[in-house]
């Protein structure tokens, strides 16, 4: 039998082998680093969406009345459509920018009051009446709020976070439950 | 196969062994590198990791456990025990600031006011790298956004009309502004060199998260 060669065929074989598991190293570190980036993406948006819910939480406990009368009146609609980050200046994200990236909080002109280190905003998608305890003492009304956020990961990557939450609401005091 | 003096000889010449040799170099050349790059890039996400968690801590004590009137505006914000609107210090408040922002930003976040903490500090972690955490407060008060103010409105059934209402006009002044809403941004900063300060490396890394703090407690 001939066996001419067949060191390097062997090392030929060894080397695929090892080219094989380099291969799958360097997928599992990639996976590593694009977690990291899903998971703060993520956390961004779930920030934002705890911010609408507050923001939409401070309008019902200040115009609770008013919120109850839309209803009682047949509106439709979304009655909270006005509270969008993007509507107002002081609150308003924007979109991804590539000037985002010198944003810095330790030099103090690289972190102006009307700037933001990413993009991304929050509304409110919906708000239903459940329900109203009218001939209670405490005049009450159940409400569902649905919240709506999304950052602007560039590229056209969106990430998207969405929170509902039910709450009871006096009329008359704004009190939240 | 070689017949040398009647013998046979089968083996591998020395020409392959040498050939086999530096093929067998040059495949172990790149995983030298890349194993050695695999540690450096396992502690990349390690410090990416502890950056992130330290970062929500940061975000959600400052979100769901501090009362909105604690936080005070600046960069890096302040926290304080004294409550401006009702003009009493607040023990619980106190001790739970005490306990908590010491946890947040560790070295440097105190003050020569024992009641009261800054929103800045230097972390180190069991293995040796160094994070920066810093949280800036804007209050988007009535007055710095007044010409494009943050509105609070519903819309009237049957009509083109809306209820509206600036803050002012929902809100007594505190603190000297009428504030409803802050604005908070907490950054980390931190260096993949061990032990080394990230404001002293000009390769640190930064991650940043936003939100808006509503005042639900007045």
């Amino acid at each position: 039998m001939n066996r001419n060669g067949i060191a390097i065929v062997v090392v030929l074989f060894f080397a695929f082998s090892i080219a094989i598991i380099l291969f799958f190293m360097l997928q599992s570190n990639t996976n590593l680093a694009f977690q990291n980036k899903q998971t703060l993406y993520q956390m961004q948006a779930y920030y934002l969406a705890h911010s609408g819910m507050q923001h939409a939480k401070l309008q019902l406990r200040l115009l609770p009345k008013e919120t109850y009368e839309f209803f009682s009146k047949k509106g439709t609609g979304n009655p909270y459509a006005d509270i969008d980050s993007s509507n107002y200046p002081p609150t308003a994200m924007g979109v991804f920018s590539n000037k985002n990236s010198g944003y810095d909080l330790f030099k103090a002109d690289k972190c102006p009051d009307d700037k933001f280190p990413y993009g991304g905003k929050y509304f409110v998608d919906t708000l239903e009446l459940l329900g109203s305890h009218d001939s209670m003492k405490m005049v009450q009304d159940g409400y569902k709020i649905v919240i709506k956020a999304q950052i602007d990961g560039g590229r056209g990557k969106i990430f998207s976070e969405e929170l509902a939450e039910e709450m009871i609401v006096s009329r008359y005091t704004g009190g939240i439950k | 196969m070689k017949m040398i003096g009647n013998k046979n000889r089968n083996g591998i010449t020395f020409v392959e062994v040498m050939i086999a040799f530096l093929i067998l170099g040059l495949l172990f050349l790149p995983v030298f590198f890349f194993l050695t790059g695999a540690v450096r890039d396992t502690e990349k996400f390690y410090t990416e990791t502890v950056a992130i968690s330290r970062a929500k801590f940061i975000m959600d004590t400052m979100m769901f456990q501090i009362p909105w009137w604690a936080i005070k505006d600046g960069n890096p914000c302040g926290f304080t025990s004294y409550n401006m609107v009702t003009k009493v210090t607040v023990a619980a408040v106190g001790s739970l600031l005490k306990k908590a922002v010491p946890k947040m930003f560790d070295e440097g976040c105190k003050t020569a006011n024992p009641e009261e903490f800054k929103g800045d500090g230097l972390y180190t972690c069991r293995k040796g790298f160094k994070y920066r955490a810093r949280v800036k407060v804007v209050d988007l008060d009535y007055d710095s956004t007044s010409a494009n103010p943050v509105m609070f409105s519903i819309p009237i059934p049957g009509s083109p009309n809306k209820h509206e209402f600036q803050i002012n006009q929902l809100v007594s002044k505190r603190d000297d502004k009428f504030n409803l809403i802050k604005k908070i941004i907490v950054q980390l900063k931190w260096s993949n060199i061990k032990g080394k300060d990230p404001e002293q490396d000009p390769l640190a890394k930064s991650l940043f998260l936003v939100a808006f703090k509503s005042d639900l407690e007045g």
